[in-house]
Formats: C-alpha cells, sequence, structure tokens
C-alpha cells in the first residue's frame, strides 16, 4: 500500500470521516466505472460501490491487505458486481463476456486502475482525431445516435458519416495497438533488465 | 486517411451497423463469414467492439461526479458500529433492556459468576425472541448470533485454546485462522472445527447443520471426521448421530444474517416459508395452485411489504394486507 493509503486506512479504523471522504472522493470514480462495466445500470453501479465502502469503513480494523488497496477495492467491486449479476440473473450480453473471462477468485490485479488508464488512452486517441471526425464518434456513443440521426444533424449524408466512422475507428485501433506493442516491448526490456541482474548476481 | 494501410481489409460499415442493431441477414453473413476466415479478423472485430464499448464507459466516467455521489452517500455512514464488546455486559443489557429483561438476568448472572472466579469462569450470552447480535471474540473473531441463541466460552483461556460452545440456536461464524490454535465449537457430541472460514451453525430439535461460504470446516464426532469446503452442506443426525453432508442448494441459509433472500425458479410456497422464518410475515394464497408459481428474484435490505409488492409486480398478482396477514391473489 502507498502510505498515503496506510494513512487512510489508520484513519477509517479511529472513525475519522475526513480520511474516509478522502479516499472515497479519490478511488469513487475509477470504483464506479469498473462496477458500470459490469451492471451497466448507474444506480445500481453507485450502490454497489458505496456497498464496498461501506464495508470498507465497518471492517477497516480486519483489514489484511497484501497488495495495493486499489487491487483490493477493485476485487471487491468485482465480486459484488459478478454476485449481483448472478442473482439478478439477467442476460446482457456483456454478462456473458465477463462470466466467462472472471471467475472470484483471490487474484488481485488493479482492474480499475487498468480501466482508467485505459479509458484515459482512448480518450487521448479520440482527441486526436479530425474535429469533425470526432463529432461523428461521439455522437454515435456518447449520444448514442443512430448514423442516420447524425447524418441528419450535421447535414451531411449517411455515407459520409460512416466514412467517418471507418475511418475514426481504424485510427483509434491502429494507435492503441500501438501503444500496447511499446508496452509489450518495454516489459520485455525490463524483463531482460532484471534477468541480467539476476545473472550478475548469480556470478 | 494517409495513415490508414488497407481500410478496406476491415468491413467497418457491417461492424457499425450491426452494433447499431440494423444489419441485414445478407450483411450478417457477410460479416460471419470474414470473422471466420482469419483469426486476426476476429481479433480485430473484437478491439473495434471494445473500443465502441470503452468510448460509451468514457462518457460515464466523465459524468461521474464523487463530490455530489459524497453527498448523497454521507447520510447513510454509520455514526458507530454496532458491535456488542463481550466485556461491557452492563451496557449490552441495558441496551437490549427493551427487548428482554431475561438476558440482563442472564448476562449479569454471568457476570457475577466471572466476577466470583475471578474472571476463570465460562462466559454464556444469550439473544431473545427478537434478538440479533453480534459478538466479537478477543482474537477478531466474529459472531453473528441469530434469535433465541446461547453461546458460551472460557474467556480466561480462550486465546490459548479457541473454544466455543453453541448450546442452542443459530449463528454466522467469520473465524480469523490461525494454524497454530485451531477454532473449535461444540454442539452437544458434535465438534465443528473451523480452519479459517466463515460459515453458518444451526442447532435444530433433530439436527445440527453446517453450511459453509468460504474456507474449510470439519465436523468431528467421537473418531469420525468429515470435511467441508465452501457450499458444502454438512448434517449431524442428533439421534441416529450420523454425520452426512452434499452441496448446499439452499441460496438462503444465511438470509437472517446478510438480509439477503435470492431465489431461483423457486416456488412460492418456498418464499413463503422463508418470509415466515424472517420476518415472521404470514401469507394466504387465495388460489392453491399460486403456491406452485415460481419466482426468480433477489431483495437485499428490503422491507416485507417492499418483498411481497415486488413479487405481485413480478408475478403480475394482487396483494392485500389485512392485519399481519398478506393475502396473494390473481
Amino acid at each position: 500500500m502507498t502510505d498515503q493509503d496506510t494513512e487512510l486506512i489508520e484513519g477509517i479504523c479511529r472513525k475519522d470521516k475526513r480520511s474516509f471522504e478522502l479516499l472515497y472522493k479519490g478511488y469513487y470514480k475509477k470504483l464506479y466505472i469498473l462496477a458500470f462495466q459490469y451492471v451497466r445500470q448507474p444506480e445500481m453501479a453507485e450502490e454497489l460501490v458505496n456497498d464496498v465502502f461501506l464495508k470498507l469503513w465497518n471492517d477497516a480494523e480486519q483489514l489484511n491487505i497484501r497488495q495495493s488497496l486499489s487491487s483490493y477495492l477493485s476485487r471487491c467491486v468485482i465480486n459484488t458486481a459478478l454476485n449481483t449479476i448472478k442473482k439478478e440473473n439477467r442476460k446482457a450480453f456483456h454478462q456473458e463476456k465477463f462470466l466467462s473471462g472472471y471467475e472470484e477468485s483471490e487474484m488481485e490485479n488493479d482492474e480499475a486502475q487498468m480501466l482508467e488508464n485505459k479509458l484515459i488512452r482512448l480518450e487521448k486517441a479520440l482527441d486526436s482525431l479530425p474535429p469533425q471526425c470526432k463529432k461523428v464518434i461521439m455522437m454515435s456513443k456518447f449520444d448514442k445516435c443512430k448514423q442516420q440521426e447524425i447524418a441528419d444533424a450535421l447535414n451531411i449524408s449517411v455515407k459520409t458519416v460512416k466514412s467517418h466512422l471507418t475511418n475514426g475507428y481504424e485510427k483509434i485501433r491502429v494507435m492503441l495497438s500501438k501503444e500496447q506493442v511499446l508496452f509489450f516491448f518495454l516489459f520485455l526490456l525490463f524483463a531482460v533488465e532484471l534477468r541480467l541482474l539476476h545473472l550478475n548476481i548469480v556470478l | 486517411m494517409e495513415e490508414i494501410n488497407h481500410p478496406n481489409q476491415i468491413p467497418y460499415h457491417l461492424i457499425m451497423d450491426e452494433m447499431e442493431g440494423e444489419i441485414s441477414v445478407a450483411d450478417l453473413q457477410e460479416l460471419e463469414n470474414w470473422k471466420a476466415a482469419d483469426p486476426a479478423h476476429l481479433r480485430s472485430y473484437q478491439e473495434i467492439l471494445d473500443i465502441a464499448d470503452h468510448a460509451e464507459l468514457l462518457t460515464v466516467y466523465r459524468e461521474a461526479d464523487p463530490e455530489l455521489a459524497w453527498q448523497k452517500f454521507k447520510p447513510s455512514i454509520p455514526e458507530e458500529v454496532k458491535i456488542v464488546p463481550l466485556h461491557s455486559e452492563k451496557k449490552s443489557g441495558l441496551f437490549f433492556l427493551k427487548w428482554a429483561v431475561a438476558i440482563v438476568v442472564v448476562i449479569s448472572g454471568a457476570l457475577l459468576l466471572a466476577n466470583q472466579s475471578g474472571w476463570i469462569g465460562s462466559q454464556t450470552i444469550s439473544t431473545g425472541k427478537n434478538e440479533r447480535q453480534k459478538l466479537n471474540l478477543p482474537d477478531g473473531t466474529e459472531i453473528f448470533m441469530n434469535a433465541n441463541t446461547t453461546i458460551s466460552y472460557h474467556k480466561s483461556g480462550f486465546l490459548k485454546a479457541r473454544n466455543v460452545e453453541l448450546e442452542e440456536g443459530e449463528a454466522y461464524f467469520n473465524v480469523i485462522h490461525d494454524e497454530e490454535n485451531p477454532f473449535s465449537i461444540k454442539v452437544g457430541d458434535l465438534n465443528v472445527n473451523d480452519l479459517g472460514t466463515s460459515f453458518n451453525l444451526k442447532v435444530e430439535p433433530k439436527q445440527v447443520v453446517v453450511v459453509v461460504n468460504s474456507g474449510k470446516v470439519s465436523l468431528e464426532k467421537a473418531k469420525d471426521t468429515i470435511l467441508l469446503s465452501a457450499q458444502d452442506r454438512g448434517t449431524f443426525n442428533r439421534e441416529t448421530k450420523q454425520m452426512s453432508f452434499a452441496k448446499n442448494n439452499d441460496l438462503n441459509y444465511r438470509a437472517w444474517h446478510d438480509k439477503t433472500l435470492h431465489y431461483e425458479k423457486a416456488s412460492l410456497s418456498e418464499v413463503a416459508d422463508d418470509m415466515k422464518e424472517l420476518f415472521g410475515t404470514h401469507i394466504i394464497f387465495q388460489d392453491a395452485a399460486l403456491k406452485e408459481r415460481t419466482l426468480s428474484a433477489y431483495f437485499k435490505d428490503k422491507t416485507e411489504a417492499e418483498i411481497m409488492n415486488s413479487i405481485a409486480e413480478t408475478l403480475r398478482l394482487k396483494v392485500t394486507k389485512r392485519g399481519g396477514t398478506f393475502v396473494l391473489s390473481n
């Protein structure tokens, strides 16, 4: 855990509301979006995140966090979300995707941070698109407009809308996968470095 | 455009139409053929869906407001956790006075006894008819006691030998794991040994039932032992003294503790039994056939009226309340 997190958790153990407030505000956004990715309903996602925080407030003394607080909270959110989905038994398409990929486990990846990073990278990629192209994608995804509606609103043809979507998505896809390759190389480099370090020690 | 090498390789127009849910049968077939042609196609397809999905999440993410959420959340933070510490019997006695004077008598009796024997005697905690209570043991273990439950343990030696006796009733255990010092619960002839876990333990007139939520629990009777894992249900027949176990299929075994009811195609008569146990609700079915209607639902922290209304709404039934009784009709 980071020093700041340790301090906040200690505060929460003393039932200090100010520490709780700082922690809540610091983590809310990424935990909320993580919950939303699973349950797809704003109120339910909010309720779920609040439940996790309440549990933290009530049981802080008994916490035994091995890795980071953020990973721990991510795991709580995911497990609670999976339980909610299972119980609600809703047949959304996302459900299958997540239920097949994830099971409740001890695994402690910082899923919330990973998702937040992805969204920030996507936002950057979107910002680098030509203005009209960005506008079309925003309308299609953020305002959930159909292609025809976008065409009408911007006074362009559906064909043009399609070509904006095509170009936009392709550019974003290429940008993000390039970044991924970069990350992969950095990781490899890091691994090699470690290996060398290890060899040095052995020698 | 110049950055894009082969934009035509990926049939974006088809994927976009599919995302909108407005794709013709022929186009869908074309898209499926393309996806099936090459694993790389499928990967690109998935990448595009992920981008679209994340773009949607991005809107939600941007609009999330921690300040506003906190203002809404703040009032629901409990001022004080409702923990009843074991060593302040006086306080807990007063706290529950309105519910059951009898408990005060038992507790002060235990206090007196403990005082007389220099805190060596055993500690007994009982809950009354409508009382639920949380016990925090010195090792950090939590015991949530249902109504009409009696638990005793030796206070002075507890940290050395973690032994607890469940005399009657039902309790949910959250045990802190300590390999060197196992946690053991005695129920008559039966010993329930915990290997670091949470589980529900219920003493019924004819049997003792253990349902394991997480971790492992062993049941021990004389020289017999059975080991239970998460989601197992172990029973001990108090008459034949036989032990047995099976997968637990009662989703609501700890509803009394977590205030959560969960049904998957359960019959209404089952639901009615749970409601009776949890709230004391009495449900009358105007038509006996209604008892066989099935319900899939999830209720958390709901009142009996909220649950009844929700059931009626889901199954398109009418619910009326007469006195303390709910009547369900077509």
